[in-house]
């Protein structure tokens, strides 16, 4: 037998034996079956950088201490027992209108009570799926359908709890509990941690730090941490909403620009350089001036109307991209409306850019709104880091400069690690 | 290449007029409208227009007048105001509290003031018909003596010339003349006629003044065109604070702001791009790590609140006072050397350059290193190599000069965003610039000076995308322009 | 006939790869040598250790992953391994010249051609005036066949076709007269006709300068037209080298024999296309022994030790235990 034929031989042989062809690679025979997304995927990658899932960590202890802040500092105790009875004016009191100091405060103490519910209740609907090869697809899909339901029932709730007339006065507990004691009456009460509340006043102005008040006391004789405490529901709140307002407006018409082209692209185009053209920081600072009730609602507001431009250019870059592939012609082909196309198709490949905009977006948010309050244009009634610094630049007191621009530094240091880590993660040359 | 920038300064025009629009429109419909405010603190008092005494009443109504707020915003169709408009609004303005709205009769009262000359020829009807009540012609003859008035001519920024000065005195004793021809509620028949018939004649002999080219009317005497016929003129009006014009202000507090933002700019890119280039040659290592830590927690950091960090440390003595705790310069400037000036301009200015920069440095450094990181593991890198040249001949001109590149468009955002911090700088370092100036417009309310600052900063920053696109081109060969 | 001087020989060449994912045995005991004016083909497959070793001539291998671990590479009796930093920077480009696979990006965008070629040649010979220089470029590029070389110095590389960017790239690395160009791939981003043109280029200027030439390619067409000699590599090691001829006509080692035979050829009919089974085993985890041993069809348990390179005939070195046996059975192969 010749050579030729004796490899043909082998050739043959080994194919009949392994019952593939003897040159597909071990790792296509191998192939796992799991089931993974695109999000499962680039979750694996976000979290082998381990700074940036610290931070995302980090970041949710930040929530819960927005969300749990009334437990830890508040001026009504949890339980206060007098001869007449008990009552528990913590809990009467979490979305009594004479209470809460700013309607903010009503969502959080809403996330507050829902929160562990409805964690409870997602686990226990969880345990009760199958495992299976479908079983991740099933729990998503549960989780997506009951998440939005919840979602809902929230925004529901909130809207009824600021409807709600008030039921009870404005009661000072440590005033009456003082008379009570002057009285020889015996009254049990347990607070939480720490006694004050963001608006409360009356202590020394600017006080240094102590063990009375840990962070000192600010110009407005306020106590600083628990204005820090509660400030991170604002920074938050404002933060997520201006980028979800912007990021809304900027798909919208990112999307619209890049998946049409031609005249419409050319047009939104315009805008966006106009809108571009004046300093943004300028025009939020003419919009916020123009308000006379300055809330943080008209703070999100402008924020989201003047920074689309950026979302807008990155989701017309995308759109324009993809617009040409493969797939998108394929869609077209089967008959697909453009709609469908545009959101979901199209959409979910373009949307991971827009997540690492939206996060650095949070940080920059953040940052504007600490300016706005430090310069005096924020909303006074709220508890802003920029504010406190804005005592300490009047006053130059150093604990009411460092101690907020501590937390403005932890929490938008947290944010662009977080940003980084998902643009590493989304960025398929460094996968591993 | 010539004809490209032509195109983009011609481009620049259009969108200069639509910021200019935006700008026009939100000032004039957003709430807290500057005639409003004006009434309640420009005048010092609390709005109640009503009980002005008529000397406020007089210098309110020029206010409007000098501010163009007593034209309609977009289109002017008042000349076709007749009797029938004219007297239910005299009507309404004496009528009681039960009978009329309070915001009706403040509304009649700046209707009849603000409409002006157009509302003479009616006015004259209401007056010469005996059937009409006495007390409206009355007070039809005292409006005919205020809105027959012509305004002097008043240029902005001169002097009349011989002609206007004769042509101001001329009108001055019309003006003087007409308050003889009115009369009160109680005046006798015959007083009421003489006037009427004055007014009458008066109507007929003047009737030119009268008598209007109405699309020319409709379309240019309103605050629109007048706005506009001022901004082309760089006329940006007279801010309400000191009556001086908005743009000399400005312009010298221009200088200023120019400074510290080219300064910033300078220095930006003068460290990032060679710390850019030392960082990804050292790369992974512990120096490039630290400094790669450290610019990220520069990144992470408020400018104001550097800012004031910066101030309480080094300035206010706790616990050191190196540099001057405000301006932008010594107040003796006036009789020191040019070196000495310089020097004492680096010591107020330093700190300020360093809060208004930080962010962007530590910015432009991480894409300085991250451009050059990518360019070094190029084709044409390892060309260079083989051809046996010098390293640092290969980092510095070969892999430089590529990396470089994506940095220069960061100008064209770099620019707007210095401008924009300027604000939080001037204000917390005392710096009498632009940024703070816009700061305490938007405090009390010059609208004028807001407008003019958010105009030229828009022109600034389309100069500054220019620049940025044609350094751009220029380096990189391959672009071309058409 | 005296041969001519061995200009570059490799003995036993090692170069590692140091990465997080292990060590890559890129080249590992490659040893084949070069003489004057001889055009060396050295063809294998992706991933068998050809470019790296041209590389390791250059001493152009990155540092931090990679380093050469062992054995010497002479250069006109002088050891490259040991050179400075400062002695290779002199000799590259002057001495030993290199071109590249990717001509579009082997050139700076930003500088025109000829601020480049005239670059090349300044690092070298810093005497030289800028109109000498400049004259000699032009000179240089009408040589590679470039039209109108006065107006085409001064153009950028993405003013230029491929086949043209590979001339000026020869123009540059030929500009200081060097007597080893090394050439990796040159060809293979180009379009066919281009190809011939630019071997034909390379040839001709080979003969007129009386250099060596070190051509890597995978293309057996590209070693048959160009080649004097011919070394086979695979795994990072050589299977086999030998003069051209030789080579096409009797083949030693399995490895050109399998790859003689995955040519097409049209005079036979065939249903499929002998292809050699399995793949080309990643640089991370070569086998013991032999490293073709898992592929060939003559293996047995002899290849478990690696086969040294032995000159089987005068001018003709294979590593292979059964290379008798496959030259018999190829001598007694039925012909038609």
């Amino acid at each position: 037998m010749t050579t030729d034929n004796k490899a043909n031989a082998a050739l043959d042989e080994l194919e009949r034996e392994s019952g593939q062809h003897p040159t597909v690679g071990k790792q296509m025979a191998d192939a796992s079956a799991d089931d993974l997304t695109y999000g499962d995927i680039v979750w694996a990658q976000f979290r082998k950088n381990t700074v940036s899932y610290y931070s995302l960590w980090f970041l949710g202890f930040l929530f819960f201490l927005a969300i749990f802040a009334p437990v830890i500092s508040s001026d009504r105790p949890f339980i206060y027992g007098t001869a007449e009875g008990t009552s528990f004016p913590w809990f009467t009191s979490l979305f009594d209108r004479n209470f809460y100091e700013n309607p903010v405060d009503v969502f959080f103490n809403l996330l507050m009570v829902a929160g562990p519910l409805s964690l409870c209740g997602f686990l226990l609907r969880i345990r009760n799926l199958r495992a299976g090869p479908l079983a991740k697809r099933a729990r998503r899909r549960t989780m997506r359908k009951e998440g939005l339901l919840i979602v809902a029932a929230i925004a529901v709730s909130y809207m009824a709890i600021l409807a709600m007339p008030s039921s009870s006065k404005y009661v000072i507990y440590t005033d009456m509990m003082d008379k009570a004691a002057e009285a020889g009456e015996t009254v049990t009460a347990h607070f939480p941690l720490s006694r004050y509340t963001p608006r409360m006043t009356g202590f020394k102005s600017v006080d240094k730090p102590s063990s009375k008040h840990i962070l000192g006391v600010d110009q407005s004789t306020r106590d600083v941490a628990t204005r820090i405490l509660y400030g991170t529901r604002i920074s938050l709140t404002i933060g997520v909403i201006a980028v979800s307002i912007y990021v809304f407006i900027g798909i919208l018409l990112g999307a619209t620009a890049g998946f049409f082209g031609g005249r419409v692209d050319i047009a939104i185009q315009r805008v966006i350089e106009i809108t571009m053209s004046v300093p943004t920081f300028f025009v939020i600072l003419t919009l916020m001036a123009f308000v006379e009730q300055r809330s943080i609602f008209h703070i999100m507001l402008v924020i989201g109307v003047v920074r689309w431009t950026g979302v807008a250019r990155l989701v017309r870059g995308e759109f324009l991209r993809l617009r040409k592939q493969d797939f998108v012609t394929a869609a077209r082909a089967l008959g697909y409306p453009s709609r469908r196309i545009i959101f979901e198709h199209i959409l979910p490949n373009a949307v991971g850019p827009v997540l690492v905009a939206a996060t650095f977006g949070v940080a920059s948010a953040i940052l504007v709104e600490s300016t706005l309050s430090f310069l005096g244009l924020g909303d006074v009634t709220a508890p802003s880091w920029g504010q406190t610094i804005q005592e300490g630049y009047a006053t130059g007191a150093w604990h009411l400069i460092l101690a907020p621009g501590f937390a403005i530094f932890v929490t938008v240091s947290a944010l662009n690690l977080v940003g980084e880590g998902l643009r590493d993660a989304l960025d398929p040359k460094l996968r591993q | 290449m010539w004809t490209y920038i032509l195109k983009r300064i011609l481009l620049m025009f259009p969108t200069f007029f639509a910021v200019s629009l935006i700008v026009f429109f939100i000032l004039n419909f957003a709430p807290g409208s500057p005639a409003a405010v004006a009434l309640s603190s420009g005048d010092g008092n609390s709005g109640q227009s009503s009980q002005l005494s008529g000397q406020q009443r007089e210098s309110y109504r020029l206010f409007k007048e000098q501010f163009n707020y007593d034209k309609p915003i977009l289109f002017n169709t008042r000349f076709t105001l007749g009797r029938s408009d004219v007297e239910p609004t005299l009507v309404d303005m004496l009528a009681s509290a039960e009978e009329v709205s309070f915001a009706r009769q403040i509304e009649a009262q700046e209707d009849i003031e603000n409409w002006g000359s157009y509302a003479v020829p009616g006015l004259v009807e209401v007056l010469k018909d005996p059937a009409v009540a006495t007390n409206v012609r009355a007070l039809a003859s005292v409006r005919l003596a205020v809105n027959s008035q012509r305004s002097l001519i008043n240029p902005t920024r001169r002097r009349p010339n011989a002609e206007e000065r004769a042509l101001n005195s001329e009108i001055a004793t019309e003006n003087s003349e007409f308050i003889k021809w009115t009369f009160g509620t109680d005046a006798a028949p015959e007083r009421v006629s003489e006037v009427a018939t004055f007014w009458d004649a008066w109507l007929t002999n003047n009737e030119e003044r009268f008598t209007y080219n109405k699309a020319s009317v409709f379309f240019t005497d309103t605050r629109f065109a007048k706005y506009w016929s001022n901004l082309s003129r760089l006329d940006f009006g007279i801010s309400h604070v000191d009556k001086r014009p908005v743009i000399d202000k400005v312009w010298k507090k221009l200088r200023y702001s120019v400074t510290l933002s080219l300064s910033s700019v300078l220095l930006v890119y003068l460290v990032s791009v060679p710390l850019g280039i030392w960082s990804s040659v050292r790369r992974n290592t512990l120096a490039d790590r630290i400094v790669t830590v450290a610019l990220f927690m520069m990144y992470s950091l408020p400018s104001f609140f550097v800012g004031v960090f910066l101030l309480n440390l080094l300035t206010r003595g706790t616990p050191w006072q190196i540099f001057p705790t405000s301006g932008f310069e010594a107040l003796n400037t006036a009789n020191m050397t040019t070196l000495d000036y310089l020097k004492d301009v680096i010591w107020h200015v330093f700190l300020p350059i360093c809060t208004l920069s930080y962010a962007s440095l530590a910015v432009l450094s991480r894409y300085a290193r991250t451009g050059l990181l990518d360019v070094i593991r190029a084709d044409y890198i390892r060309t260079a190599r083989a051809k046996g040249l010098p390293e640092f001949v290969v980092i510095i001109k070969h892999a430089a000069r590529n990396g470089m590149i994506p940095i220069l468009t960061l100008l064209a955002t770099l620019l707007p965003a210095m401008i924009g911090g300027s604000v939080v700088v001037e204000v917390v370092f005392g710096i009498p610039g632009m940024g703070r100036y816009m700061f305490e417009s938007i405090n009390v309310r010059d609208y004028n000076a807001v407008m003019a600052i958010l105009l030229i900063s828009c022109s600034l920053t389309l100069v500054g995308m220019l620049l940025s696109d044609i350094s751009y081109a220029l380096v990189d060969p391959r672009i071309s322009f058409d | 006939m005296s041969e001519p001087e061995v200009l570059l020989e490799l003995r036993d060449l090692q170069t590692y790869f140091y990465t997080d994912i292990g060590v890559a045995q890129s080249v590992d005991g490659v040893s084949y040598h070069l003489r004057r004016g001889e055009t060396l083909g050295v063809v294998g497959e992706s991933g068998c250790g050809k470019s790296v070793t041209a590389l390791s001539i250059m001493g152009l291998i990155p540092q931090p992953p990679g380093k050469i671990v062992g054995g010497s590479i002479l250069f006109k009796g002088e050891d490259l391994t040991k050179a400075s930093q400062g002695r290779m920077r002199e000799l590259r480009g002057k001495s030993v010249s290199m071109i590249f696979q990717e001509p579009m990006t082997s050139l700076n965008p930003v500088y025109t051609v000829g601020n480049q070629i005239i670059e090349a040649l300044v690092v070298h010979e810093p005497d030289v005036s800028a109109k000498d220089a400049r004259a000699r470029a032009i000179d240089m590029l009408n040589k590679v066949g470039i039209p109108s070389a006065e107006e085409r110095i001064d153009q950028y590389p993405h003013e230029m076709s491929g086949g043209m960017l590979q001339r000026v790239m020869i123009a540059m690395s030929l500009i200081c007269g060097p007597e080893l160009l090394i050439a990796d791939e040159p060809t293979t981003a180009l379009d066919v006709t281009i190809q011939a043109q630019i071997l034909e280029l390379m040839n001709g200027l080979q003969r007129e300068l009386g250099m060596s030439v070190l051509l890597i390619t995978h293309d057996l067409g590209v070693v048959a037209e160009t080649a004097d000699q011919v070394v086979v590599m695979y795994g990072g090691r050589v299977a086999e080298h030998t003069d051209v001829h030789r080579l096409f006509e009797r083949p030693a080692h399995p490895y050109t024999v399998a790859l003689f035979r995955s040519l097409p050829d049209l005079s036979e009919g065939r249903d499929r296309l002998p292809t050699i089974p399995g793949m080309v085993p990643s640089a991370y985890e070569f086998p013991t022994g032999c490293r073709f041993r898992d592929r060939c069809a003559y293996a047995n348990d002899r290849c478990a030790e690696q086969p040294p390179l032995v000159e089987i005939e005068p001018g003709h070195r294979v590593a292979c235990h059964h290379s008798e046996r496959l030259r018999n059975d190829l001598q007694h192969r039925p012909t038609g």
